[in-house]
């Protein structure tokens, strides 16, 4: 085990898998010369060159195309975006293209391509660069959907994604890049659709994504002293999703609580209570709770950006809410 | 939102309560801990209070009233509020139980019962769902309560869980307080005579089931064992004659049928008893083979059922009655075969049993037994039988009579097999001694309509079939 920044943690899964295979090539606004915008490729230009580590224009929807391109003849591209709300620009590549090509050409191609962008708000960076969009991607057929947790589940997540011969769209949260973590010596990948209870608990079972995880964890310690058992599980992926660890963890618990940082509304949460529903209905103590972030854009205010997006304490008082 | 105030249960043999004042009047407010009303059960009487802040808006029962726990007798609510609805709905629901309870109640097996409110000098009054019919509840509670056959109904449990309603562990305490809490030995007797616990009302401390509510259960002559004569008359109510009482019930419903129909029997029938005994190395023996040979699995008491019914077609006399000033000789046997039900002895009666075969009897009465015990006996299943066998052998019993089940003319006690010691005298003339399987059967005949010398034959055909259990199959 060793210490080590979440950033470092994905720059490591993709060297690691550049060394490895040398198919895998990076390309992005800023990830070359400067070493990401959020410093999670520093260094690779130099080991790996220009050729694979190419520095683009800004131009999502050219990028994420070129990437398309690359995929379809050989490469295993990783697309860097810099923020996730700039998947919109890139749209019709991700969605029209990368998503449907494999189904269209009755799996004559694929895209083994990665698109690694941050989510999540928190840094003022205002409506047009905090929001979350992994419920959007996982609406359509055809994308891997990845919202890692810390920095070992980043690293082992990515190193599936990289291996993986459809469109992942990885999400890493822009709140964890410099927090640190504790990490194996070595990640094997993580397998995708493979949920990962964090916390064991008896009262209540919490799903949460990405960053939620680590808030989820925080409650869990608090609510304890209260007496509140609380499961949490790493829900890891969207698509595929793991329902069985959820439905028997729910099955054992009797309450559901799902924490994701995106707007409530047609979310994650939604998603998952009613994919469940039918298995867990005669086991629920409680109806099936959901914190996300209210449908409104996000502020640039810090004052009121906080206030907006979950946090330890509004799960508290979730989860006691729940219980009462 | 008003609250509907039902008559509390205050004790697990509360079935009414008498009303004996109202402190409020229609129209009054109340707060919460005040007394609203006070009742007077069997044991005492007991002020109620209030479990809210409001206005005493309706009363549905008069001071002097007596209703069944659990009805409702009042409406607390806001000063102006509509209730017309809920008051409907209360007198649908009073009228409706009032409709059906006086025929049931006479007949039915068992009736549910509603749990206990806390016993103290002063009880919360148990408020009800202001919604009539609809109980709040949560799914995984109602497959648990499902899962537990515990019967929603009529069931007054205080919701803890989500919102007020009803949680897994709302249903986990009330099947403990209510029905589980058991003693090892009522417990391993229970599962030997295959007695349901939901099925029995504990007497012990806290309502815990005891050995003697089993045995209760099964033979309901067993009364309760109330504390000795002779014990310190200062801790609790007395007798007339001074000794101190454990608990009291009231003598009524189907324990109050039983006993004047079998007080009826003994004080007006004279009594003949006749013992023989039986040897049943045979009929064990060919027992278990027709047990290997089919699937259907026959009990000592189908062979005995079998030779009854034989006997009694070899003497016609025996399946007769004395009614009014008339012998009435029957054309079928119906035999009616005691058991033990939960609310006491029921003879459930194998009807036109003249032609079955030992199997036939194991089937038809199994499935009557199933029914008593579980309370579901209907009254066509427990009446017109013309002789009766009460085995009471499983409880290792060595020898007992029965009372005849009026108006029979007789009843056959089967008691216990015991290895006995036996004396066998071969084609010699040799006598020696060897173990055998013995049984004591013990003939009760009403000696109006029975003579000595037919009852000594009946009891002794009985025998010999037995013995000669071959003579059962063809």
């Amino acid at each position: 085990m060793r210490e080590i920044l979440y950033r470092d943690a994905i720059c490591e899964a993709i060297d690691e898998e550049m060394e490895r295979d040398d198919r895998v090539m990076m390309i992005g606004e800023d990830i070359g010369f400067i070493g990401g915008n959020f410093k999670t490729s520093v260094g690779l230009l130099d080991k790996y060159g220009d050729l694979r580590m190419k520095d683009s224009p800004i131009s999502e929807a050219g990028i994420v195309g070129m990437g398309v391109g690359m995929a379809l003849t050989g490469l295993r591209p990783i697309v860097e975006l810099m923020f996730s709300d700039f998947l919109l620009v890139a749209a019709d590549q991700v969605v029209n293209q990368a998503a449907k090509i494999t189904y269209m050409s009755g799996g004559q191609a694929s895209v083994p391509m990665v698109i690694r962008t941050p989510m999540g708000a928190g840094r003022s960076s205002a409506a047009q660069h905090s929001q979350s969009m992994q419920a959007m991607m996982a609406h359509f057929p055809g994308l891997k959907v990845v919202v890692p947790s810390t920095a070992q589940e980043a690293k082992g997540l990515l190193k599936t994604a990289i291996r993986d011969n459809n469109p992942v769209i990885f999400f890493e949260h822009k709140m964890e890049y410099s927090n640190k973590f504790m990490i194996d010596d070595v990640v094997e990948p993580i397998p995708f659709g493979k949920a990962n209870i964090v916390r064991e608990g008896t009262d209540i079972t919490i799903v949460a994504t990405s960053s939620q995880v680590m808030k989820s964890m925080d409650a869990a310690a608090k609510l304890e002293k209260d007496g509140i058992s609380v499961e949490v599980i790493d829900l890891r992926t969207i698509v595929p999703m793991d329902r069985d660890a959820i439905i028997t963890s729910v099955k054992k618990t009797g309450r559901l609580l799902v924490v994701d940082e995106a707007h409530e509304k047609c979310g994650i949460g939604a998603e998952i209570g009613a994919d469940v529903m039918d298995d867990v209905f005669y086991y629920l103590e409680a109806p099936i709770g959901r914190i996300a972030t209210p449908n409104v854009p996000l502020p640039f205010s810090p004052a009121l950006e906080f206030p907006i997006i979950p946090s330890v304490e509004k799960i508290i008082v979730k989860v006691k809410k729940m219980m009462e | 939102m008003a609250e509907v105030i039902i008559m509390p249960k205050l004790g697990f043999n509360m079935s009414e309560g008498k009303l004996v004042r109202w402190y409020k009047q229609e129209g009054e407010s109340l707060k919460k801990g005040e007394p609203v009303f006070s009742i007077e059960t069997d044991k005492t009487a007991i002020d109620i209070e209030a479990t809210l802040d409001g206005v005493f808006r309706k009363k549905f029962i008069e001071e002097g009233d007596s209703v069944e726990v659990t009805l409702p007798i009042a409406i607390i609510g806001t000063a102006d509020e509509n209730i017309d609805a809920l008051i409907s709905d209360v007198n649908r629901q009073l009228n409706k139980e009032e409709a059906v309870a006086s025929p049931a109640k006479e007949e039915a097996p068992v009736a549910a019962e509603a749990p206990v409110a806390a016993v103290s000098t002063v009880a919360a009054a148990v408020i009800g769902s202001t919604t009539s019919g609809f109980l709040k509840i949560t799914p995984r509670a109602r497959r648990v309560a499902k899962e537990k056959g515990l019967d929603l109904n009529g069931l007054q449990i205080t919701g803890t869980g989500y919102d007020g309603g009803i949680s897994e562990k709302d249903i986990l305490a009330y099947l403990s307080s209510n029905k589980q809490k058991v003693s090892p030995v009522a417990k391993k007797m229970a599962e030997e005579q295959n007695i349901s616990l939901d099925s029995l009302q504990g007497t012990g401390s806290g309502g815990k089931i005891m050995k003697q509510d089993v045995l209760g259960s099964m033979a309901p002559s067993a009364g309760i064992a109330a504390a000795s004569a002779g014990f310190d008359a200062a801790d609790g109510p007395t007798t007339p004659d001074g000794k101190v009482i454990l608990e009291e019930a009231p003598y009524s419903g189907v324990r109050k049928v039983i006993g004047d129909r079998l007080s009826l029997s003994k004080f007006t029938a004279p009594h003949l008893y006749f013992t023989q005994k039986v040897n049943l190395e045979k009929l064990l023996d060919i027992r278990s083979q027709i047990n290997a040979a089919q699937p259907k699995k026959t009990s000592v008491t189908d062979y005995i059922a079998k030779a009854t019914i034989k006997t009694l077609q070899k003497f016609p006399e025996m399946n007769s009655a004395l009614i009014g000033d008339k012998l009435v000789k029957y054309k079928y046997v119906n035999l009616g075969i005691a058991v033990a039900a939960p609310t006491g002895l029921i003879v459930p009666v194998v009807r036109k049993a003249d032609k079955l075969s030992v199997v036939d009897i194991s089937v038809e009465s199994s499935a009557l037994f199933e029914k008593a015990r579980s309370g579901g006996l209907a009254p066509s299943e427990y009446s017109g039988g013309t002789f009766t066998i009460s085995n009471l052998g499983m409880f290792g019993i060595e020898n007992f009579t029965a009372i005849i089940n009026p108006p029979e003319a007789g009843i056959l006690s089967i008691s216990a097999t015991k290895d006995e010691p036996f004396v066998e005298t071969d084609k010699d003339g040799c006598k020696s001694i060897t173990i055998k399987p013995m049984m004591n059967i013990t003939l009760s005949v009403d000696h109006r309509v029975i003579d000595g010398l037919l009852a000594a034959q009946f009891v002794t055909e009985v025998k010999r079939l037995l013995e000669n259990p071959i003579e059962l199959l063809i």
